[in-house]
């Protein structure tokens, strides 16, 4: 009996869980006016001309661009910085060392709520308001990234470097062709994580900018909600559009996201 | 075979290594500097000023910010709305997400409880906005899927993001329920790490599901639960996003109906970008600071004498 | 010109001292075994070689160089490690062609000199394989074709067999040793292992607690250790010692132990001549004598009786243990001689030219020459023989 009892509160906790993300297909993909029948409609009914009309008649492909070119720089920096400051405190002797360790980490103690207002002060005097650099420039370095490449490099043997150090290989060329490509799981956590978190971002583009050409997806569907407001098919629409990119992400990578976020080994074997 | 290397160069190796480190540093420290550490040690100063950063003049009024500050009722009443979101987002994330990774565990090790787990997961990834969107229309009063469901029911049908005394709790079952699968994750970890032998000496020993989870359990995942309790503070101190959108932000109406989801976040925000008041903003942003410093202080002392590490 | 000449080298770890006044040389395409126990240091020679670590004191010269200038990169230096330190991630092909390919040598070039070594090595048809599908043997190979595709001047090896099994060590001590007398290279080796360095070196250097003890031929150090510690570490059954008392009464040698009471006979007419210059004409000695050395039966030089308490029998010959006192003593009988039994008292019997004595500073002494008791002083660098004058 109480097994049964468990296996249907784990379906019903799934189904809490992943309800509002159907949710928004039926409506988006439902007949005219199906948002508002009652008793509500369960099944999508697969018309796609609400999404036809968010692509071809709004300017969906601009923050589709902005999106895509905020991600895509945001995660390169933060590769090539991660990479380079982890293996700085992995591998190079460098004085103050644990000064700079605390320091970045101290970095994920302050209150990002709290710095908006002073860090809107520094982005207005170095003129980076509006500017996609502004968008960027903040999100180039990671602390977790930092951490995590950190900890791959010090697990490879001292010998690798000592090989190369013998055979002339210099440091940029030990990191690129050797030290990187050993550290192939960080790099794709690194990825992935920047994305979700890049992807995702709201509150600062919603600061920074005072411009709906820079605007990413995200900050952009506060527009069509002031657009579409009683439209509801168009809106779930467009937040649907948001929305596949993280999921088909989610949908191939499931177990090393949750891996990286549990910090353990226990997603990887199942 | 003898190769004959004439060198002149003089050896200044330590030094090379210590450049080359400041070097590969660079670029990290920098962007943390300018834009973190910078910020925050500005934030002390400009509280203390008359400030209008577009003319860049400034006059020095000592504690002012504060007093003017301390007068403002909706100052007092986003707080009461912080603390009371965080009272009630804190226990609630901690105990539903070890509820549900304790109903996770054992099936974890199968296929189908790793699909439950990413399921409760997915909404973590999802961005606030386009999710909000959906959970807007579940609480429409009227035609929303949640009303329909407790009226299937015959239970009340609150008016949620309408209503002054519903809104609130209508953003923390949003928050809750985009919030919940990391920390569910993190005591998944926890669970799953758990020495086998330990749980098995104490079923051996005839013990109680409840005297087990009690005695064991607890004791052993409580570094976990002390991170996910710091966690869940600091973040629902911080939660913006979501009351703004689900509050009506793109209609300028966010922290409505009536204040009643005005939290600092959400104050701090219309203050600065709406009323353009930055001295005032930036000192409510210290206050918000401090009460976080406090709180991670505390609850990191109270930690240090309940939590049993391994 | 030496390839590689240590002065006067010292290396401390804060207080600790690893090496002390470290003084040798490499000759051009020498084979030099560096071996001791571990953590006497021999390891630190070798990554000071190849500029992976810096002595806190003394001059190493690399060829006519001082080494103090060169980068490890500069050295032009082979170095084979101990956990081979393949790329996992990279094809054996391109784990040989790394440190070429990084130099941008021309692609032609670099496969030519590949397919040379992959010859030398014999893994021509594993250049596609990753080091994760090879046996242990096989990244062996690899680590030494790395090493050697550098076409080095020097080639320096830390402890390379130490992680294959003990049929494979033996089959790659003469591969090495082969690849060694092709290229001429001058190798240094350090190992752990006495019969590595008996059957493979030139030379050997013998080191201890950061000091050397001996250096020469692996003939001059089996015949004639520095130390009592270098007579010790070489041979297997290690040789026998034994604390003893030399006293001699006008022409004739008495020899008893300082532990317990049992009789030693000398065969004084075969002994040596000399006298102790000292005032009681009588010292403390080590003597040592190599298991092979010892013949059932009276007669020659000294005679021991001693009780069988263990017998090995290893098919071509047998190990007997036998105790002389509180003193053990193995010595070795071929199959087809008559065994002991275990509890029988056996005369045994070891020819004078085949009795090593050393002082109470454990260095080698010899009768034959006058002797001075009780003059111990530390214990100097023991250079072997012949070799150096």
């Amino acid at each position: 009996m109480s097994k049964y009892l468990l296996t249907v509160l784990r379906i019903l906790i799934a189904v809490f869980f992943i309800i509002p993300v159907y949710w928004t297909f039926v409506i988006a993909t439902g007949s005219r006016g199906a948002a508002y029948s009652l008793p509500p409609v369960f099944l999508p009914a697969f018309h796609f001309h609400a999404m036809w009309v968010v692509l071809t008649q709004t300017r969906w492909f601009r923050y589709l661009f902005n999106s895509v070119l905020i991600t895509s720089i945001t995660i390169l920096s933060v590769l090539v910085s991660s990479i380079a400051a982890g293996y700085a405190l992995a591998e190079v002797r460098v004085p103050g060392k644990n000064l700079i360790f605390y320091l970045m980490l101290g970095v994920m103690m302050l209150p990002g709520q709290a710095l908006l207002i002073p860090q809107y002060v520094v982005m207005f005097h170095l003129h980076l308001l509006n500017s996609y650099a502004g968008l960027i420039l903040p999100f180039t370095a990671s602390t977790s990234g930092i951490f995590l490449f950190r900890q791959y490099f010090m697990k490879l043997p001292k010998s690798y470097r000592e090989v190369s150090r013998v055979e002339n290989v210099n440091t940029w060329t030990y990191i690129r062709r050797v030290a990187v490509p050993l550290a192939k799981p960080a790099v794709a956590t690194v990825t992935l994580l920047t994305f979700i978190s890049t992807w995702n971002q709201f509150q600062w583009p919603l600061i920074m900018t005072d411009t709906t050409n820079l605007d990413p997806i995200e900050l952009a569907l506060t527009h069509y909600m002031q657009t579409y407001q009683a439209n509801w098919r168009e809106l779930t629409s467009a937040s649907l559009l948001a929305l596949l990119p993280i999921i088909i992400v989610f949908l191939f990578t499931q177990k090393h996201i949750v891996a990286a976020v549990a910090g353990g080994e226990q997603g990887g074997k199942d | 075979m003898a190769t004959v290397i004439e060198s002149t160069k003089p050896a200044f190796r330590i030094p090379w290594e210590t450049f080359l480190g400041f070097g590969l540093l660079l670029p990290s420290m920098l962007v943390f500097l300018v834009f973190y550490y910078a910020p925050a040690v500005f934030l002390a100063y400009i509280s203390f000023f008359h400030w209008n950063i577009f003319a860049s003049q400034s006059i020095f009024v000592g504690l002012s910010n504060f007093q003017i500050l301390f007068k403002q009722p909706l100052f007092w009443q986003s707080l009461l709305n912080s603390l009371y979101y965080a009272a009630v987002m804190v226990p609630a994330s901690t105990m539903i997400s070890l509820g549900i990774a304790l109903l996770l565990r054992e099936g974890i090790r199968f296929k189908r409880g790793a699909i439950v787990r990413s399921m409760v997961f997915l909404p973590h990834v999802t961005p606030i906005v386009a999710t909000s969107i959906i959970w807007i229309w579940l609480f429409d009063p009227q035609f929303g899927l949640l009303n329909a469901i407790l009226g299937f029911f015959h239970l009340p049908q609150p008016g949620w993001l309408a209503s002054t005394h519903w809104a609130m709790p209508a953003v923390m079952i949003y928050s809750l329920w985009h919030s919940i699968g990391l920390y569910t994750v993190l005591f998944l970890g926890a669970l799953t790490t758990l020495p086998r032998s330990v749980l098995e000496a104490a079923q051996v020993d005839g013990a109680k599901k409840w005297y087990l989870f009690k005695r064991i359990i607890l004791p052993l995942v409580s570094p976990v639960t002390f991170f996910v309790i710091v966690l869940a503070t600091i973040d629902s101190l911080q939660s913006f996003s979501q009351i703004y959108t689900l509050t009506g932000g793109p209609h300028g109406g966010a922290g409505g109906p009536a204040f009643s989801t005005t939290t600092d976040s959400i104050l701090i925000y219309e203050t600065a970008f709406i009323y353009q008041h930055f001295s005032l903003a930036s000192a409510m942003s210290l206050m918000l600071f401090l009460l976080i410093l406090l709180l991670t202080l505390a609850q990191k002392w109270i930690a240090d004498r309940f939590v049993f590490y391994r | 010109m030496d390839a590689v000449s240590f002065l006067g080298v010292s290396k401390n770890y804060g207080a600790q001292s690893v090496l002390c006044d470290i003084n040798f040389s490499v000759a051009q395409g020498e084979f030099l075994v560096i071996v001791g126990p571990s953590g006497c240091g021999k390891s630190t020679i070798l990554r000071m070689i190849a500029g992976l670590d810096h002595p806190t004191d003394g001059t190493i010269l690399i060829g006519p160089s001082d080494a103090k200038h060169l980068s490890p990169g500069e050295r032009n230096i082979g170095m084979v490690f101990q956990n081979y330190a393949l790329y996992p991630h990279l094809s054996v092909y391109e784990n040989l062609a790394f440190a070429m390919k990084a130099a941008h040598m021309p692609k032609a070039r670099i496969q030519e000199r590949v397919c040379k070594v992959a010859v030398l090595i014999q893994l021509q048809n594993m250049l596609k394989k990753k080091p994760g599908e090879l046996s242990g043997g096989q990244k062996q190979r690899v680590a030494l074709g790395r090493a050697l595709v550098r076409e080095p001047s020097i080639f320096l090896l830390d402890e390379p067999l130490s992680n294959l099994d003990a049929i494979l060590r033996e089959k790659m001590r003469v591969d090495l040793r082969q690849i060694h007398d092709q290229t001429q290279i001058s190798t240094i080796y350090v190992t752990h292992d006495q019969v590595e360095a008996m059957t493979m070196a030139d030379r050997i250097l013998v080191m201890q607690k950061g000091e050397i003890h001996q250096i020469g031929t692996p003939e001059q150090i089996y015949a004639q250790p520095a130390t009592l510690f270098v007579a010790r570490f070489f041979g297997s059954p290690a040789m026998n010692t034994a604390q003893i008392i030399l006293h001699q009464n006008e022409n004739h040698w008495i020899l008893s132990s300082p532990n317990h009471s049992q009789p030693i006979s000398v065969d004084n007419s075969k002994m040596f001549n000399n006298r102790i210059h000292h005032e009681k004409h009588q010292m403390n000695v080590w003597l040592g004598f190599r298991p092979e050395a010892v013949h059932e039966g009276t007669g020659l030089g000294i005679s021991l009786k001693v009780t069988v308490f263990q017998l090995e029998k290893l098919g071509a010959r047998t190990h007997i243990h036998a105790k002389w006192g509180s003193d053990t003593f193995v010595y070795l009988l071929r199959h087809d001689d008559a065994l002991p039994r275990i509890g029988d008292d056996v005369m045994i019997s070891i020819p004078y030219c085949e009795l090593h004595w050393f002082d109470q500073a454990q260095r080698r002494i010899s009768l034959d020459r006058p002797v001075v008791a009780g003059n111990f002083q530390k214990l100097p660098v023991a250079v072997g023989n012949t070799w150096e004058a």
